[in-house]
């Protein structure tokens, strides 16, 4: 399991980066300007392998795939991360360049199903190896363009008038050159003279007008109302093999996310766990907890200041967190996320600090998976 | 390029549908071009917001419809690029409810404003 995990870790690092290479100053601009690349979620499955004291999870669009790697300190050391997880949107890949619009609106939650598989080798002991399954779906989403009608109907309108246009030029054209439409139709090059003639003419720059529609919704709405709901199980292994896995903890989370302003967000989590006594030979028992998480910043830019509340009802404990970090966007494809806090154990009056770093992987434009 | 697609002119009517796959924002215009002449016997415009739209029944008589053309105009941009790769512009020809057949365009969505032309010459059996 463990050749495994460092095989996946160093492929998908290698892949990432001979795929950026690819990537064009055209490409580039092109994701600059375009693409609504919010930060890619946590993963569930990732989540409840515990590797950060934070309990709350991240909602945000749903892409084909990600991944996520972390746990890369040890001792003050750098070392081959021992968590990794990745997530993939089964509707999306199942349906693919077949969805239509009218489809999408009716399977909308659908669309933003996402099941994650993740893997731990366990940092206390370094031989029992976790493994993690998530389910996580998007109920509200005000900040994914796909579901604004009026950014749609924007979108239908200019697409109309350029549609139009070109009918007119095209009839234009066909009228100074005395052919038909279907004697253009037959001669491949009678049909792109026409077209290019249909495309001199148009007054309005169409193609700059939709961009800016795209950027413009882009940076207003990134932080807009957010609903997500998540739910992972978590096994343990006595071995690095797999084998035995008896069942560790379930957890449920949910997170709502609303605007703070133009460049702010507010998260209110709420994530429940159940935790089996099979493991560790001592009775199951429950937490809750409550956090809220605020970010500031831009688009690919954000700080964030995080307050969590948990009851840990096998230590009989109310814990507190305080967290600050911030999450920046690496290359097409590659977001950091960095962090730092205080945890505090109101009840037996102890605190430890706790410092955490990932790096997750989505999808970059360039590549085409389903060709 | 154009397409040829054969029907009976003593068959039912004939219908043009179209569809748009690939998670595309779309709008059309559907010309049906008179036989070697631009004049056009019909003009429609639309957009793929709801699907039970994109039929159009031609005009009758069917036999009236040999060497007429067929041209579907859409213009396009991808709602999710980076997910959904690719996108198909359909137009199939229906007499009653068989299909005749169809043309299509299909590419990469490349997440900017994007157009297609599809031809389509109808000729009787």
């Amino acid at each position: 399991m463990k050749y495994i995990r460092a095989t996946l870790i160093v492929l998908l690092c290698a892949y990432w980066s001979s795929i950026s290479a690819q990537i064009s100053p055209e490409d580039t601009t092109l994701v600059k300007n375009f693409r609504l690349n919010f930060a890619i979620p946590d993963l569930p499955a990732f989540k409840i392998m515990g590797t950060n004291p934070s309990n709350i999870l991240r909602p945000s669009s749903p892409k084909a795939l990600a991944a996520m790697v972390s746990d890369f300190g040890k001792g003050g050391q750098v070392i081959l991360p021992s968590s990794f997880a990745a997530e993939i949107a089964p509707y999306i890949l199942l349906k693919s360049n077949s969805l239509t619009l009218r489809e999408y609106d009716n399977n909308s939650e659908l669309y933003s199903l996402r099941i994650s598989i993740g893997t731990q080798r366990d940092p206390a002991n370094d031989i029992t190896t976790n493994l993690a399954l998530g389910a996580r779906m998007t109920l509200i989403d005000d900040g994914d363009l796909k579901n604004d009608k009026q950014y749609r109907q924007q979108l239908f309108d200019l697409l109309d008038q350029k549609v139009q246009a070109k009918d007119a030029y095209q009839l234009e054209y066909l009228k100074q050159n005395n052919f038909t439409a279907q004697e253009v139709a037959e001669k491949a090059s009678l049909e792109q003279q026409q077209e290019n003639y249909v495309n001199q003419q148009l007054k309005r720059d169409y193609d700059a007008a939709i961009d800016s529609l795209n950027t413009a919704y882009k940076e207003k709405n990134w932080n807009k109302k957010k609903l997500d709901v998540a739910v992972a199980v978590l096994g343990t292994s006595p071995d690095s093999l797999a084998k035995d896995t008896k069942f560790n903890k379930f957890s449920v989370w949910a997170t709502y996310g609303t605007p703070l302003g133009q460049h702010g967000q507010l998260l209110l989590g709420w994530n429940f766990n159940y935790v089996s006594g099979n493991i560790e030979g001592g009775d199951s028992y429950t937490t809750n907890s409550i956090a809220s998480r605020i970010y500031g910043g831009e688009n690919k830019y954000k700080g964030f200041l995080e307050l969590q509340y948990e009851r840990d009802e096998n230590l009989g404990a109310n814990m507190y967190f305080a967290n600050l970090g911030g999450e920046f966007l690496i290359m097409d494809g590659v977001w950091g996320n960095i962090s730092a806090g205080l945890e505090r154990n109101w009840t037996d009056n102890e605190s430890h600090f706790a410092s955490n770093f990932d790096i997750k992987f989505t999808i970059p434009e360039k590549l085409k998976l389903f060709k | 390029m154009i397409k040829t697609i054969k029907f009976n002119p003593n068959g039912e009517d004939l219908k043009v549908s179209f569809k748009f796959e690939g998670l595309i924002v779309a709008s059309y215009s559907y010309t049906l071009w008179e036989t070697n002449s631009n004049n056009r016997v019909v003009y429609e415009k639309g957009n793929n917001q709801n699907p039970d739209d994109d039929s159009y029944v031609l005009p009758p008589p069917v036999a009236s419809c040999d060497g007429r053309m067929i041209q579907l105009r859409t213009e396009f941009k991808a709602l999710d690029p980076e997910n959904v790769k690719q996108y198909t512009i359909t137009a199939e020809v229906f007499q009653g409810d068989q299909s005749l057949g169809k043309d299509e365009d299909a590419g990469d969505n490349t997440g900017k404003s994007q157009s297609s032309l599809i031809y389509i010459l109808l000729s009787k059996q």
